[in-house]
């Protein structure tokens, strides 16, 4: 527990804002549950104290992959369904930062929905965050893998076909050390799991219900609301057919840490072998050259 | 009993073929010979080809063998030795016999012989037999044909006999000294089944040279090296033929200096990798062909877009779609010049042979990381699987490209603004890397402002556009980005690039020979393309020729829709799969211009 | 949709209740001023006016209460997480909107309002600790004081039905 005084508190509430506050004001709609996600992180990097030229915030495309752009951190918003792999070569190249990858539903299941697995196999370590709205924001309004059965969009003018992907589910499939389920509008409980996920030692991934008020209207917000409930505290974080059960339950969405299980990381298995070559002697120019002498 | 025959009209080196099935080593024997013939102080060039088996097809090995430096693909083979007519087929039609080629076979196999082999100029051939298998059942090595083989040829070339016990050595020694010991006896039987031939005339003597030490390796490895010169630290890609050893030789040494190899999950992966470990401010590097170019054209334009360097192997091989990926062809050009939605400037640049893959490589991350750009270096199959030998000294000072430089940085300072993207004199604007305070930027494909911010200005996305593409103003400047070869008084130009240019120089000088004076033009940098002074050249003569391996001419398309005026030029390119030959060249230059 | 928060009341302390209370206005005073970015973002002008004054309102709340705690306790350890405390006097995210009118911004308030005055008249049924229950009464006072203020800003509203202009706006622009 926290135990500054209010006023210290408060100080460095408005000092962290200031300093991860980019000066590029959100283009989101009023109302978007991504601004609270945003507030939320700012609340997470100002608890973790962790410097805003350590950060580097990664997207790919959508109204929630605008996000980067917002921080006063190092960002990239990349393009459509990739913010993974760039992520990915952020952070194995450089270890020493924090490297937060970010994506809508679309991004993280539909066309970068390949990515996913691999990272979770590889375990690398930065946090992932996937605002999922249950629609396509940016492109106005089309069904993405979340939206549910039967509902009417830009490209279901008679109810969708299909059934809706569960990203929870998929995550604890495929092996992601992490998996977790926060709320928009939830600020200080989002914030709260962003937190355990940025120092999560490996692939940590929170599934964040973030209304899109212009295409699926803030009835959204009602529906999430009446679903949410916080995920039990008995629940056993290491027990994954528990995990499991939570993340397809038909009637509530459970909100908080579903799994978590430490495994080795990319880093760490690298850094292994990384010296393993080392000691052979491999890398080096002239040895290598040498090995063509005919 | 001895015959004397007289092979290749002309022929400036003599070309080996050895064909057998998998089991049967040929391609073990080609390298074998190659060591030796590196070892003695002359050039080879040795090509391979392999039947759709995954393993234990047929296989064939080309060897061209020379005193002097070797530019063009094997033609006619004067000596060939199939080890397996059953396998034959797919290289019946590969294969051209010089007049008076010598074939040999193996007596057992002697039944299988196609009852109708000619040569180039319709002559029948009849394979002479050798009793490969039965001498390899006498040394109780029924494997050891292929080393047979070995001592046969050198045998036949007159190769000293010195050289190639001291290979077996080292490449068998580690099976015990009994391997290489009865590996080495089946050399010396092998000489002496030579003894019982003839040499054939028509060839040059190949008598060692007085030896500077050589190197033996293909386009792959030179470009590997390149890299590690280059100062590579990440390597992220995905398998696919002809380039995976370039990948291969990446997970072998970057570990070892603190650099890590990643296989993505796809080539789109891959090269959006690339980007991740730039913008952490580190050299990086992927190989791929035709397949996986295409999956990374949309983040290709977004590297342009936010400046990021990055540099891109492609080793091109024979499209479209999955094509013949054993198979060579330069038809990759028009996706890496134009592959891009918007005006997105990227730099391509071509090696030309085995040693130049080495300095494209070296200059593709020097133009990297200089001006913030991706780069594609376009070498093919042809270059990256074919090996060759160079002197040890090749890629050192003075005989290759070398510079390497790092990334350029701001001067930034906490509190003070950083314009990422600053607009000025330089197009190249300093690049801050995480982790440096005072950098911290923000940016995306969308187009931006000086700091990194989106955009809807249509006076930036113009001003932009002109940063990007006065960085290739920039490089254009810094290089001449071709090479001319030939005679000063030439009045024919051959313009060409690639692994075409071996041949093409080849064709030129022969052209020149028989009194046309020819030069060639080689083009290094297909994008920007020196197009003033290319265009200074075409004017200068009187006859233009371009020679390209594609079906449809793509870099006469491309010279042209850049402005050049070619129309009256001599187009020679075609699809197919294999190299385009000197006298292919030559011919076609005949017949236009008699 | 917020993860529910568990105050033990009947332990509180003044000190715990000054802290308390500053932390409310705090999020409060924050979560207006997002709606001001919001709404300015999007020429809501009106409304973001009136979010802006609101900022100012619950900012002299929190210094007026962070000047009691410091003169009483000075800079003691404080006892209360703020992770504690959510939406109480702060709107909730989801109330925002585009192209909001002023009336819609006075309602969003009202309503924050309303839930505050619960929010401390609720906490009184537990409170023992006479101070805090003195302190309690006044906060929950001041928020009845707000909600008649907010009122009085609706009531200058021209009378009748808000005109539903959104079918008018323009479509959402795609990219
Ligand atoms: C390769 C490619 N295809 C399509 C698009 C168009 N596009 C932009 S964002 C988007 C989907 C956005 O939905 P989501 O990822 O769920 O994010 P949201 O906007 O809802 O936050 C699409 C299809 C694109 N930018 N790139
Ligand atoms: S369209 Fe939807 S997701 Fe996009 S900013 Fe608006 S509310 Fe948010």
């Amino acid at each position: 527990m926290d135990v500054t005084p209010p006023a210290e508190v408060v100080e460095r509430r408005i000092n962290a804002r200031q300093a991860y506050r980019s000066d590029l004001k959100p283009v989101w709609c009023p109302g978007c549950g991504d601004y609270s996600v945003l507030t939320a992180l700012f609340a997470a990097l100002a608890e973790l104290q962790i410097p805003p030229h350590q950060i580097a915030l990664i997207s790919g495309i959508g109204c929630s992959s605008r996000l980067p752009g917002y921080a006063a951190t190092y960002g990239l918003n990349t393009i459509h369904g990739r913010p993974i792999p760039v992520a990915t070569g952020l952070k194995s190249a450089r270890p020493d930062l924090t490297v937060i990858a970010m994506a809508g539903d679309g991004d993280a299941l539909s066309i970068g929905g390949g990515h996913f697995p691999h990272a979770a196999r590889r375990n690398i370590g930065m946090a992932y965050f996937v605002m999922d709205n249950n629609v396509y924001g940016l492109t106005k309004g089309q069904t993405s893998p979340t939206t549910p059965t039967g509902e009417q969009t830009a490209t279901s003018l008679y109810g969708w076909p299909e059934d809706p992907a569960n990203p929870l589910g998929l995550a604890l499939a495929y092996g992601v050390s992490f998996v977790a389920q926060g709320v928009a509008g939830d600020v200080k409980g989002l914030a709260r799991l962003m937190v355990e996920a940025i120092q999560w030692p490996g692939f940590a991934f929170i599934e964040i219900l973030s209304p899109c008020v212009t295409w699926r209207g803030k009835e959204q917000y009602d529906v999430i609301r009446d679903r949410a409930r916080p995920i039990p505290p008995e629940h056993d974080v290491t027990d994954l057919a528990a995990a499991f059960r939570y993340a397809h339950d038909p009637e509530h969405l459970y909100v908080g840490v579903h799994y978590r299980q430490r495994k080795p990381t990319f880093q760490e298995r690298v850094t292994a072998l990384q010296q393993k070559a080392a000691a052979k002697g491999a890398g080096n120019f002239d040895r290598y050259l040498a090995k063509f002498r005919a | 009993m001895k015959q004397a025959v007289t092979i290749g009209q002309g022929a400036s080196c003599p070309c080996v073929f050895l064909m057998g099935s998998g089991g049967d080593g040929v391609v073990t024997a080609g390298d074998l010979l190659a060591r030796a013939v590196a070892n003695a102080g002359l050039h080879c060039q040795m090509v391979k080809s392999f039947g759709p088996q995954i393993r234990g097809g047929e296989s064939g090995v080309w060897l061209q063998i020379s005193p002097q430096p070797i530019q063009g693909p094997a033609e006619q083979v004067q000596i060939a030795v199939v080890l397996s007519w059953r396998s034959f087929g797919p290289f019946a039609r590969q294969l051209s016999l010089a007049p008076g080629a010598l074939v040999f076979q193996d007596e057992q196999d002697a039944a299988l012989a196609p009852p109708d082999l000619r040569d180039a100029g319709g002559q029948p051939v009849t394979p002479r037999s050798l009793p490969l298998q039965k001498l390899a059942d006498e040394l109780e090595a029924p494997r050891s044909r292929n080393i047979l083989l070995v001592g046969f040829i050198a045998g036949l070339l007159q190769l000293p006999a010195a050289l190639i016990p001291e290979v077996l050595q080292r490449k068998f020694g580690k099976r015990g000294a009994e391997v290489a010991a009865t590996l080495i006896k089946a050399f010396h039987r092998g000489r002496e089944l030579a003894d019982a031939q003839a040499r054939p005339a028509g060839l040059p003597a190949l008598a060692p040279v007085e030896a500077e030490a050589r190197l033996l390796l293909s386009g792959n490895d030179a470009a590997s090296l390149g890299a590690l010169h280059a100062g590579v630290e990440f390597f992220a890609g995905y398998p696919i033929t002809p380039a995976s050893e370039i990948m291969t030789a990446m997970a072998e040494h970057l570990p070892g200096r603190g650099g890590m190899m990643i296989q993505a999950e796809d080539e789109i992966s891959a090269i959006c990798m690339l980007l991740g470990a730039s913008f952490g401010g580190k050299k990086a590097l992927t190989s791929t062909s035709g397949p996986g170019l295409s999956l990374m054209v949309e983040a290709l334009g977004f590297a342009t877009q936010i400046e990021l360097p990055c540099v891109i192997i492609d080793v091109q091989r024979g499209g479209p779609s999955t094509g013949m990926p054993t198979k060579t062809e330069q038809s990759d050009l028009q996706l890496a010049v134009y592959g891009a939605h918007g005006d997105a400037p990227r730099v391509v640049i071509a090696p030309e042979n085995v040693r130049t893959c080495f300095d494209a490589t070296v200059k593709a991350f020097y133009l990297a990381e200089k001006y913030q750009t991706p780069v594609i270096v376009l070498s093919d199959q042809q270059l990256g699987h074919r090996e060759e030998t160079l002197p040890a000294t090749a890629f050192d000072e003075g005989h290759a490209f070398r510079t390497v430089i790092a990334r350029r940085l701001p001067d930034v300072k906490p509190g003070e603004p950083y314009k990422r993207f600053a607009l000025g004199d330089d197009p190249v604007s300093p690049m801050a890397i995480p982790g440096m305070e005072g950098g911290t930027y923000r940016t995306s494909g969308i187009i931006h402002d000086e700091a990194g911010n989106p955009t809807v200005s249509t006076d930036l996305h113009r001003r932009m556009s002109e940063k990007l593409q006065r960085k290739m103003t920039l490089i254009l400047a810094e290089m001449p980005g071709y090479r001319l070869e030939g005679p000063a008084h030439a009045d024919t130009l051959l313009l060409t690039w690639g692994s075409t240019a071996g041949a093409a120089c080849d064709a030129a000088a022969r052209r020149t020979a028989e009194g046309r004076p020819t030069a060639v033009l080689i083009v290094e940098l297909l994008y920007p393309l020196p197009t003033e002074a290319l265009r200074e050249h075409v004017a200068r003569y009187r006859h233009v020729a371009v020679a390209e391996l594609t079906f449809s001419g793509q870099f006469l398309r491309w010279l042209r829709a850049n402005g050049l005026a070619l129309e009256q030029a001599l187009a020679i390119h075609r699809g197919g799969g294999d190299p385009l030959t000197t006298s292919e060249i030559l011919q076609r230059m005949r017949e236009a211009w008699t | 949709m917020s993860t529910s928060h568990t105050i033990d009341f009947a332990a509180l302390t003044l000190q715990d209740a000054l802290d308390l209370g500053i932390l409310i206005e705090e999020d409060a005073r924050e979560r207006y001023g997002e709606f001001v970015d919001q709404l300015e973002a999007h020429y809501t002008e009106e409304a973001a006016a009136f979010f802006r004054n609101m900022v100012r309102n619950e900012g002299k709340h929190r210094d007026w209460l962070t000047k009691r705690r410091t003169s009483l306790f000075g800079a003691a350890p404080s006892r209360v997480d703020a992770s504690m405390l959510v939406e109480i006097e702060a709107p909730e995210f989801s109330e925002a909107d585009i192209f909001m009118t002023l009336r819609q911004a006075l309602d969003v308030a009202l309503k924050a309002e309303v839930r505050a005055y619960r929010f401390f008249a609720d906490a009184l049924k537990h409170v023992r600790d006479p101070q805090v229950r003195e302190l309690f009464t006044e906060l929950r006072d001041e928020e009845v004081e707000h909600q008649q203020m907010v009122q009085r800003e609706i009531d200058k509203l021209p009378p009748g039905p808000e005109p539903d202009t959104r079918g008018q706006a323009d479509e959402p622009v795609g990219h």
